[in-house]
């Protein structure tokens, strides 16, 4: 896509590159402007759905990253062997083979001794791209690997529930059609989230066309600031106000789709008095109640012409009820007067809401698109960090999206929509496919996943040889004992056979990513040797031993980021997109890109096999694009393989790197799909009870143990360690939010983004609710600490605001930093995460979220 | 024909062996395969392979088996392993076996 100048003077180059932004993991497509071999300007690239030319603060501001004068240009060894926070490590500069040697030689070791001695650490903000860092652990032999807070903090609980009832890894209102989106602690559209910017402009359409919105948050932000009501609730109590919703629409208001839930959850399939399902004793498949027959019959049976919702029957001598009757009968015990208690939403509210929801769905109805019928339920109920943040996360997530499945808004036209769950691929080569599937009782799995691991069926769960348990519990994606403060007293109970003893980095800054720093501080000195590639030297850069120059997004080839589909890719109709990354200027300094760097570290190690392997699996390469395990590869031909096995040889990374994205139709069957596949989602997780058992034998025979309510087949609202905190000095609730200059990125070192930030007043500023402040004595503008019930305490200005809930004490971003190399960033804003507690009694013992809530008092 | 089986990263790391050879026989699945794979190394290899234990089995998502340089699914399984390999003349089946392993 080059422009070049034409005004009768020498030739000058000024072109614009298609490329991908990498500030979030967002991801979304760019144009960059470069003249004379300089970048001069980013903007959003039109011929992309991933943006559709739209682009948001933090990506134009890419351009102060590119040429940030204190980026890391050389490799960099330390000289000082003590390792603090705040020590100088007393950097001196290196050559690149200095220091690949002295990698080398340290990995070669610790992989003769027991390869899972590495640990491999990546961010967020760069996935899916950093993702391809797990393939070198993969070929290196290590299952230690982790987003340093990633999922923890954003996901385990969302991303589970979201694959196991939408076959994606989040979801968003069907922008196109919905009529009513309820949003619980979610900025989807609103400046945060996978693929950021085309849902702000969906939903900004949405809004424009009369979607009604209302955002339940304890702080009037983003999303709350825009919507039609903003409902503030006490923090992470979600669930109770949710299923108190299910209760007023099943109990009180009798809304419920039963077609939907006949056919496609388990809401039919009996249970017997024991919770478990009641089976067919020669195919051990649930069994429902027939009412045409007045028979209990295989759930798939096509005999079964009408499976009961309701009522009791008796199977094998025992009384079973549908699996909806006792959902029904649980959310009894959530009347709104009792939810009124648990959240300060008025009782009166929850029931409008629920009755507006229900009415919203229009069930029964249906809608004409491209002459294809479809289900019509325009109302949709969505989850995120705000809502899933908490011990009970499992409950949460899935307590919410009991509101789209009992009225079936799940993946129909104007509900609830996974992150593209289905697509059968470009037409010249039907690549990438993916489709959910049914697996085990019927119910569903997803037909492509972000983790080697599915959340349905969940795998066995096993004693654990990996650092963070993830095998223990298998609803899991990431672990907080990667970085726990009790970790050790773990592994010692549960007799991991090694101890991490090299730390391999990719531009995580896990000092302040994941909780306290003092906890993660003593972990990461439990390392003999860090590595780390970086941008920029940070608080992290404390800890390691080497760092190495790393080439910015603007520097780099990546032939997939926005794949898979289900994570950053626009939902809805519309159009398929498949954008490269690629250099809009060449490296300078002695930079280099780490994906160049691994791939040949791995040959030079001799792991040439094993990585060529790995990338076919990460790649999904076989065939003539089958990457030889005999050979080696540059990265270029790596993506220039991927790029032909999804798109054929006419569309190789040549052509992409002039056309910058690839684009094809979505189709109604792969958007609106719920109806064309044959699958079922659980309204009753009974698997939960098997599972739960497993791994309650495990982990007990250790002194591990949990609440066995975590593993209930439904929903409970279950207390955060803050809610049972019984000192009455401590009387708020802090919470971070995300601000969206600042949401998924390493962008507070940004000056034009800190310049935005200082004209911000929440940006840098602790809200507090204004009549809280005044019962304290409190004004605007003054300084505060912020301590929590577990001794831990930041400080920082106070905005006073009506926007935040009486009890809630909010905090944006993750800013605070400290490090004498961030000089824009160093201490501007509030650390919110040395609030935080990292262990085990802070971890949901189903997913291993982590409790983002702390307990506080205000002081001056 | 003789089988020659690598397993790669971390299954190798688990099962502490790189390589195997086994003989088979025409008409063998991968499936009969996989099950005196598990005879040899048990649970910890079956793990890994299967997403459950417990019947019906399918392979795990992102734990790739390459037969001769092809990927394959669950829809192979019981189908026959080809009894040469690629290289022409070649009697050995060269199968790989390749984990991803999931975070922390």
């Amino acid at each position: 896509m080059g422009t070049p100048a034409g005004n009768g003077q020498a030739a000058q180059e000024d072109r614009w590159i298609p490329s991908a932004c990498t500030i979030c993991y967002g991801g979304c497509s760019i144009l960059a402007h470069r003249v004379n071999g300089t970048l001069v300007k980013i903007e959003g690239n039109p011929a992309s759905p991933v943006g559709n030319g739209r682009i948001c603060a933090k990506g134009l501001s890419g351009i102060m990253i590119l040429y940030d004068p204190n980026r890391v240009n050389y490799p960099l060894r330390r000289t000082n062997p003590r390792k603090g926070i705040g020590i100088d490590p007393g950097w001196k500069r290196i050559t690149w083979e200095e220091a690949l040697e002295e990698i080398q030689v340290r990995m070669e070791k610790l992989r003769a001794e027991d390869p899972r001695q590495l640990m491999i650490q990546v961010t967020t903000t760069l996935a899916p791209s950093s993702l391809l860092f797990f393939t070198f652990g993969w070929a290196f032999g290590t299952p230690n690997m982790w987003v340093a807070g990633g999922g923890i903090h954003c996901g385990n609980g969302a991303h589970a529930v979201g694959g196991i009832m939408h076959a994606s890894w989040s979801l968003v209102p069907d922008f196109k059609h919905c009529t009513y989106a309820l949003y619980f602690g979610a900025s989807k559209g609103h400046g945060a989230g996978h693929a950021a910017t085309p849902n702000m402009e969906q939903a900004a359409d949405a809004r424009a066309r009369g979607m009604r919105m209302v955002v339940v948050d304890p702080i009037c932000n983003f999303a709350a600031s825009k919507a039609n009501e903003w409902v503030p609730i006490r923090v992470g109590t979600d669930a109770a106000m949710a299923l108190a919703m299910v209760n007023c629409l099943l109990n009180e208001l009798g809304i419920w789709d039963a077609d939907y839930l006949k056919t496609k959850t388990n809401g039919p399939y009996l249970v017997r008095p024991d919770g478990t399902h009641a089976r067919d004793p020669e195919s051990g498949k649930p069994l429902v109640w027939d009412a045409a027959t007045g028979a209990a019959r295989a759930y798939d049976d096509p005999a079964a012409k009408d499976p009961a919702l309701l009522g009791t029957y008796e199977v094998a001598g025992e009384a079973c009820r549908p699996a909806f009757e006792l959902l029904k009968e649980h959310v009894k015990r959530y009347a709104p007067e009792r939810a009124e208690r648990i959240t300060g939403v008025q009782a009166a509210t929850i029931r409008r809401l629920a009755r507006e929801f229900g009415e919203a769905a229009r069930v029964g109805s249906t809608i004409v698109l491209d002459g294809v019928r479809l289900p019509y339920r325009p109302a949709a109920a969505i989850y995120f960090r705000g809502a899933q943040g908490h011990k009970n996360s499992s409950h949460i997530c899935f307590a919410i999206d009991l509101l789209n499945q009992v009225v079936g808004a799940a993946d129909v036209v104007g509900g609830a929509l996974g992150f593209n769950p289905v697509c059968h691929g470009h037409p010249e080569t039907g690549r990438p496919r993916y489709v959910p599937r049914a697996e085990r009782d019927g119910l569903m799995t997803p037909g492509t996943w972000m983790l080697p691991h599915l959340p349905y069926p969940p795998a066995e769960p096993r004693h654990p040889d990996s650092m963070g348990f993830i095998e223990l519990f298998p609803l899991s994606h990431v672990s907080p004992l990667m970085a726990s403060a009790d970790q050790e007293q773990w592994w010692q109970r549960f007799e991991l056979p090694y101890r991490p003893k090299m730390l391999l980095n990719y531009g995580a800054n896990s000092l302040m990513s994941v909780g306290n720093k003092d906890t993660v501080a003593e972990t990461l000195g439990r390392f003999d040797f860090v590595v780390s590639f970086d941008l920029f030297l940070n608080e992290f850069s404390d800890f390691a031993d080497i760092i190495l120059p790393d080439a910015s997004y603007l520097e780099v080839l990546d032939p997939r980021p926005n794949f898979p589909f289900i994570f950053n890719h626009p939902a809805g109709p519309g159009t398929w997109g498949w954008p490269i990354r690629q250099p809009v200027v060449p490296l300078t300094h002695e930079r280099r890109s780490a994906r160049e760097v691994l791939l040949g570290l791995a040959y030079r190690m001799g792991l040439g096999p094993e990585m060529n392997m790995a990338l076919n699996v990460f790649y999904g390469l076989d065939g003539p694009q089958m990457l030889d395990p005999k050979k080696a590869y540059t990265f270029e031909e790596v993506a220039d393989r991927e790029l032909q096995h999804k798109f054929g040889p006419t569309h190789d990374l040549a052509w992409f790197k002039e056309h910058g994205v690839i684009t094809w139709p979505k189709t109604m069957e792969e958007v609106y799909w719920r109806p064309f596949v044959d699958v079922r989602v659980p309204i009753y997780w009974e698997f939960m009870l098997g599972l739960g058992e497993k791994i309650r034998r495990i982990a007990a025979s250790r002194g591990m143990t949990f609440d066995p309510a975590y593993y209930s087949p439904l929903p409970e609202w279950l207390p955060c360690p803050s809610h049972e905190v019984e000192d009455a000095a401590y009387d708020l609730y802090a919470f971070y939010y995300r601000d969206v200059l600042h949401t998924n990125g390493f962008t507070m070192e940004n000056p034009w983004l800190d310049e935005a930030s200082r004209m911000d007043p929440y940006s840098y500023r602790i809200a507090l609710n204004t009549e809280t402040a005044r019962r304290r004595g409190i004004r605007d503008g003054d300084t505060v600490w912020v301590e929590s019930a577990t001794g831990r305490r930041v400080s920082g200005r106070v905005k006073l605001t009506e926007g935040i809930h009486p009890e809630g004490v909010g905090i944006a971003a993750c800013a605070g930093h400290w490090s004498r190399h961030q000089p824009v960033a160093r201490g501007k804003g509030v650390f919110f995460n040395e609030l935080l507690e990292v262990d085990y009694e802070h971890t949901n013992p189903v997913n291993l979220n982590l409790d983002l809530c702390a307990k506080v008092r205000v002081v001056p | 024909m003789s089988i020659r089986v690598q397993f790669m990263g971390p299954l190798a790391t688990t099962l502490r062996a790189r390589e195997t050879e086994l003989a088979g026989e025409a008409g063998l699945t991968l499936r009969q395969l996989l099950d005196r794979l598990e005879t040899c190394y048990g649970p910890e290899f079956t793990q890994r392979i299967y997403r459950t234990l417990a019947p019906p089995r399918r392979l795990q998502m992102h734990t790739r088996i390459f037969v001769n340089g092809n990927a394959v699914d669950d829809a192979m399984l019981d189908a026959p392993l080809p009894t040469a390999g690629v290289e022409p003349g070649s009697s050995e089946v060269l199968i790989y076996f390749m984990p991803g392993a999931s975070g922390g």
